[in-house]
């Protein structure tokens, strides 16, 4: 959403007075010294763009610190606070926003020595639109510029600093679910969530429809039961979703590894020299070795019931002996018998009477009151293994066997010198291997959690379908409750392919835009696996580029991040180094709108390019220049 | 010093837009999918809704 911001004036706040005024949205540069209000302004923006009036209290965070303190600590008695910032949108509306508040610095110190930081008694936040024509208050404001401007979900990235520069370079890399997760929520299309709210609308609707014919009482249960198991569904559709890609990841790690792993041995076993395929023997039987201990040692693991306790399997057959013989088990409940009985009229079936209320019930009840054949079947079945002897000690003596046959295959393999080129070849297969087992076993624990995780989303699929299918008053609106499931899931799809999709361009624009800022070598890439990287002549680490590289690339993130056209830095080029005024293009040519709160250190070869040097604009605490 | 080419925001609403208008089309057959889509489901009865979109199965 492009709008032009006009000026920021701050009073009050953390003790800074200033006005930042953009002389009609234009480029703007502003020279402000150190401790000056720069991370001030950024940090008030922030706050007041994504915090609502009654969520905003302590919530105000200043660099490393958070919550701190928004109200001036040198003032003692009560203060009032106030910023205004003015803006414009396409259609040249005007926009003032004020955030006020009211409260008391408190600096004497709490019993954890802590300073006691801000007492705030209210925030009040008014939205004046058209000069006038409009006025909005309280958290409307908030919720009117996030619909209409998406303030609050990008004001971290087009109101930008180096901590947050910092927080996006260490994500790129080594955060990357976290970086995956913030441009899935960019590429959250938000036609497709008012689809799903219109959808989810018609459900509650229908629903309500089908209670009409219900007591309230039985109404409220089935309502209340069927949107939990929704909740759960979808809460859990989620987590498989996650576990799939998961799944995905490990599994091209296994596949690479095990590709690099077989590259390798083909480089060994090629080669010329004895001693190497002599110390490749014996990689092989201490592999072998080691695979065969593996089996022995899962082998003894899965028999511990019957060599730890020999006699369970007896035991448990004795204990089903003594209820068979013993207990009260009726015989065995014959279900067709039953249900010829309960035929209507109700007759019973052995002495041909017509059933009262009474022996109805009765006849109903039997199933609960007596062992159903999963019961009977079981306590006739016999629980004897035929295998029930198993001999650990034999499979110890193995065992042992095998460790000492390793230790001496591992000696004799390091006792082979080899030269630093060819051992290389088999540090760096082994390596491999070690990393291949690590996401192999990852890859097997997230598909057993995927299992059950998909089991368990067919239960409460099924367990929904229960409910619906229990209450007859449901069921008359169970058709069309059904294309809404069906149109959910396919809007789902489709939305999922879509975000893969714009991730790509993404990961493609942002590559560009990195050739074009540091050169030509350089390209950025985007991948779920490994996050955000810059490469130098197509290799990618992250280390390419040095710090200079990897600030202007968390510059490109964030402005793929932000839905909002101007940007506004603090501190712009402080480690940029050569780059400058490639940067500057780079920013001039993809904002409507640049706003730079530079230092004095900053302004050549960078800030002239946005604007002529005569009209950058000093600022200074007009409270200072009062006194 | 070569100019940027790169509009990073435009090029990324565009590809949206792009697949976006894909998902549209690829649901374009789906009954329930034209009026949810058309905004018309907040005022239309739910006889309607289901009359429209089950047709003879609407029983």
């Amino acid at each position: 959403m492009s709008v032009r911001f006009l000026s920021v004036h701050v009073s009050g706040y953390r003790g800074r007075h200033f006005k930042l005024d953009m002389d009609d949205g234009k480029q703007s540069i502003f020279v402000m010294d150190g401790n000056t209000g720069k991370t001030t302004t950024i940090e008030l923006l922030r706050w007041c763009f994504r915090f609502k009036q009654t969520e905003a209290k302590y919530k105000f965070r200043h660099m490393w610190s958070s919550p701190s303190h928004v109200l001036d600590f040198a003032l003692e008695e009560k203060q009032k606070c106030w910023i205004e910032i003015q803006f414009e949108d396409d259609s040249g509306k005007h926009y003032k926003f004020i955030r006020e508040t009211i409260g008391k610095h408190d600096r004497s110190k709490a019993r954890n020595k802590e300073t006691k930081g801000d007492i705030i008694d209210s925030i009040t936040d008014t939205l004046e639109i058209d000069r006038g024509g409009d006025v909005l208050q309280g958290n409307k404001v908030n919720e009117f510029l996030n619909e209409k401007f998406r303030f609050g979900v990008s004001s971290d990235y087009f109101c930008f600093d180096g901590e947050k520069a910092r927080e996006m370079i260490r994500m790129a890399t080594s955060e990357v679910k976290s970086l995956i997760d913030l441009i899935r929520q960019r590429t959250t299309h938000a036609q497709v969530q008012l689809y799903m709210k219109r959808l989810e609308d018609l459900r509650d609707n229908l629903l309500t429809q089908s209670a009409a014919t219900l007591t309230d009482r039985a109404h409220r249960g089935i309502k209340t039961k069927l949107k939990t198991k929704r909740f759960d569904l979808s809460s859990h559709n989620a987590v498989v979703g996650n576990l799939e890609d998961e799944e995905a990841i490990y599994d091209s790690e296994v596949t690479k590894l095990t590709d690099d792993i077989r590259g390798l041995s083909e480089k060994i076993r090629s080669a010329e020299s004895e001693t190497i395929r002599r110390k490749a023997d014996l990689e092989h039987t201490r592999d072998l070795t080691r695979k065969e201990i593996s089996i022995l040692r899962a082998e003894v693991y899965n028999n511990c019931r019957i060599w730890m306790e020999p006699g369970f399997y007896n035991l448990v057959t004795k204990v089903k002996d003594v209820v068979r013989e013993r207990g009260h088990f009726p015989d065995p409940y014959h279900r067709d018998l039953i249900t010829e009985c309960l035929k209507k009229p109700p007759t019973c079936q052995i002495c041909g009477r017509v059933l009262d209320t009474n022996s109805l019930k009765r006849v109903k009840q039997l199933e609960v009151q007596i062992a159903t054949h999963d019961v009977q079947n079981f306590l006739s079945s016999k629980f004897v293994s035929e295998d029930t002897i198993y001999d650990v000690a034999r499979t110890r003596k193995e065992i042992q066997n095998q460790v000492k046959r390793l230790k001496l295959t591992e000696e004799n393999y390091g006792l082979i010198a080899l030269s630093s080129e060819d051992e290389s070849l088999f540090t760096e297969k082994s390596e491999n291997s070690r990393q291949r087992d690590v996401f192999h076993a990852k890859l097997i624990e997230t598909q057993t959690n995927l299992e059950s995780a998909r089991d368990y989303q067919k239960i409460l699929q099924h367990e929904i379908e229960q409910i619906l299918q229990k209450s007859t008053a449901f069921q008359k609106n169970k058709p069309l409750l059904d294309e809404i499931d069906k149109l959910e899931i396919a809007l789902d799809t489709a939305h999922d392919k879509m975000r893969k999709r714009t991730i790509e361009v993404i990961g493609e624009v942002i590559s560009r835009a990195a050739s074009s800022i540091l050169g030509k070598d350089f390209t950025a890439m985007l991948s779920e696996e490994d996050g955000l990287m810059l490469g130098e002549k197509g290799f990618y680490n992250a280390e390419i580029g040095g710090y200079s590289g990897r600030l202007i690339l968390s510059y490109l993130f964030a402005e793929a991040m932000s839905q909002v056209d101007p940007i506004i830095i603090d501190t712009p080029v402080g480690n940029v180094g050569t780059h400058r005024a490639a940067l500057a293009h780079h920013l001039a040519n993809n904002h409507s709108q640049v706003i730079l709160l530079c230092l004095p250190t900053e302004l050549g070869d960078f800030a002239e390019h946005f604007v002529n040097p005569e009209d950058f604009k000093t600022i200074r605490n007009l409270q200072e220049e009062k006194e | 010093m070569p100019k940027s080419k790169v509009n990073i925001q435009r090029e990324i609403e565009e590809i949206l837009e792009r697949e976006f208008e894909a998902m549209l089309d690829s649901l374009s057959d789906n009954k329930l999918f034209e009026i949810v889509k058309s905004g018309k489901i907040e005022k239309m009865k739910l006889d309607d809704v289901k009359q429209k979109v089950l047709g003879g199965r609407n029983k």
